[in-house]
């Protein structure tokens, strides 16, 4: 359904995206996953004929976006990064002016009517966009996406400036979207893209560096396994034990609650199982554990193992960055697990 | 190409913008009429529309500044809408705006028949002169606004080429020393061709001139989006 081959966009010698190809069908969301600046916009603003990339072709449904730009952009409804809506009109004359852009042929009223229901935006027809908060300006901007039906629905980060509800609602919404379209969507909140996504495309300083299913991805990069465990007792003693105990890697402190209580992940190979032994060992030292449970290998994480083994092979001299990068996004992984436990 | 005319269209009336535009046309082209009309006893409209060229210069970047500027294009370049609709969508709805403001002038030819008979033709002539006029400084507009994102920028761009192409060519063209140099530059002065229709004459050629210089910003400025698609 969407094929992008080869596509190379520069600036002058800036190299914004650098040979992507990848092609998506009718049913699946994918999610473009990367860090800011890494040529996601600028992919999709190839994608849906904004620019114009340097080389290369994107077609969708058998059309070439530059041989045939209308009909291909008949297939797509883009929501740009920042929605760009006319702040003075009502958002029912904003839609109605869209309707009509996109000469669309369903009933106008029942189909504007249909999407603002979809999006939650009914209770706001009739007010002045400019007046509206972030969360419905972003809602508007979906609803135009969505007006037609296109086939293929390309979304530039659709969740930022929504409140947490929002985001949620937002979400389920787009993947009651997956039967009959395709979404392509961009995010560099990784948790959003592995709760939405069926399929992911890495790109880093404009190169694709994976491409793969959401679960699949994961699985592909653990070479370890690792097991968090909360425990009460000195940690220094708990350390001891923890890495004394046949088959265990390493032993760290990922979080400490309280000065008696901390969390610890443990390294093992992959197929040992040390649950039990390590049971028995604390339960031997009188160590309560409060809580065990495996510690999968985040997209996250996984991002990072991807994109920093691309950057230390690229070039040496970039090596300490990497590794700069990898610590602050470490204790980002550890914050946002902190956050994670916070929340159960 | 009308949904794009009627949104554009529209957000004139919506904003303050279109009414202060409108006002302060009115204010001047009463002012003028009074002046050398009302004033002076006098049925000859001439001086009115040679002064309103200063105002049009000045008020139609208003109105054109916004076209491409406000950063909104991404709507437009996504749609399935081919780049001349968008274009001229947006050149007709400042320009049917701009003949509504124009239209004044027959309530100033009512004004003078009740005094004296009106020549009428003078008039619509004048009109006629003074509407192809500000069309081509309007597709000159949308063509700067299509340069820029920022509408301040697009603005005084606007008025120094109105107030290029209306005084400061013509005042450059005087020092040509050559005459037949000078003749064929003066053929393309946008007040040459203009006082033919402020003093009633009708001509093709004048008409003619000011529809090719909006065909070419209109042709000017989908090239600047042709050009972000083509690279």
């Amino acid at each position: 359904m969407v094929e992008v081959k080869n596509v190379v966009k520069r600036y002058g010698r800036y190299t914004a995206v650098n040979n992507v190809s990848f092609t998506a069908e009718r049913g699946e969301i994918l999610g473009f996953l990367g860090p800011n600046g890494a040529g996601k916009s600028t992919t999709m603003n190839i994608m849906t004929g904004y620019i114009s990339s340097t080389s290369g072709t994107v077609t969708i449904n058998g059309h070439e976006i530059l041989e045939e730009p209308i009909e291909t952009k008949r297939e797509i409804g883009f929501l740009p990064e920042i929605p760009p809506l006319y702040g003075d009109m009502t958002v029912r004359k904003y839609l109605e002016f869209i309707f009509q852009l996109k000469k669309v042929t369903l009933p106008k009223k029942e189909h504007i009517n249909e999407i603002c229901e979809k999006v939650k935006l009914t209770n706001v027809l009739d007010r002045i966009i400019k007046n509206l908060s972030k969360g419905y300006q972003q809602r508007v901007g979906f609803a135009s996406a969505l007006i037609g039906y296109p086939p293929v629905l390309i979304f530039d980060e659709p969740t930022v400036g929504l409140d947490p509800k929002q985001i949620l609602e937002m979400r389920q919404l787009i993947r009651s979207l997956r039967h009959n379209h395709l979404v392509i969507l961009s995010s560099h909140v990784l948790s959003e893209v592995q709760a939405i996504c069926d399929r992911v495309i890495i790109i880093n300083n404009g190169r694709l560096v994976a491409d793969a299913k959401t679960d699949e991805l994961s699985v592909m990069l653990e070479g370890f396994h690792k097991l968090s465990l909360e425990i009460e007792g000195r940690s220094a003693e708990i350390l001891s034990i923890l890495k004394n105990i046949d088959g265990v890697i390493s032993a760290e402190i990922s979080i400490s609650k309280s000065s008696s209580i901390n969390t610890y992940i443990i390294t093992s190979d992959k197929d040992t199982d040390l649950r039990r032994v390590i049971f028995r060992a604390m339960s031997k030292a009188d160590k309560p554990i409060l809580a065990m449970h495996p510690a999968e290998m985040s997209l996250e994480e996984a991002f990072l193992r991807l994109t920093t083994t691309q950057t230390s092979t690229a070039a040496k001299k970039t090596k300490s960055s990497a590794k700069n990068t990898k610590t602050v996004a470490e204790e980002k992984s550890s914050a946002k697990k902190n956050e994670n436990k916070k929340g159960e | 190409m009308f949904a794009i005319f009627k949104r554009d269209f529209c957000s004139l009336f919506n904003s303050i913008i279109g009414y202060i535009v409108f006002f302060v046309f009115l204010v001047f082209s009463g002012l003028f009429f009074y002046g050398t009309c009302l004033y002076q006893k006098n049925a000859n409209v001439t001086y009115v529309f040679s002064n309103m060229c200063f105002i049009i210069a000045v008020l139609i970047p208003m109105l054109t500044m916004k076209t491409f500027s406000e950063g909104k294009n991404q709507i437009l370049l996504t749609s399935p809408v081919s780049l001349i609709k968008v274009v001229l969508g947006k050149f007709f709805a400042v320009t049917i705006y701009y003949l509504i403001c124009i239209s004044i002038f027959f309530v100033y030819g009512i004004v003078i028949a009740c005094f004296t008979t009106p020549d009428w033709a003078t008039l619509f002539c004048n009109m006629l002169g003074l509407f192809l006029i500000g069309s081509a400084l309007i597709s000159a507009g949308v063509f700067i606004s299509s340069l820029t994102n920022n509408s301040v920028i697009a603005a005084i761009g606007a008025i120094g080429a109105g107030l290029f192409l209306f005084f400061g060519y013509d005042f450059l063209i005087n020092f040509i020393p050559n005459d037949s140099i000078k003749g064929s530059f003066s053929e393309a002065s946008f007040m040459i061709h203009y006082n033919n229709f402020t003093i009633g004459i009708l001509n093709l050629a004048d008409t003619c001139f000011f529809i090719s210089v909006c065909a070419l910003f209109i042709f000017l400025t989908i090239r600047v989006f042709d050009k972000r698609r083509y690279s």
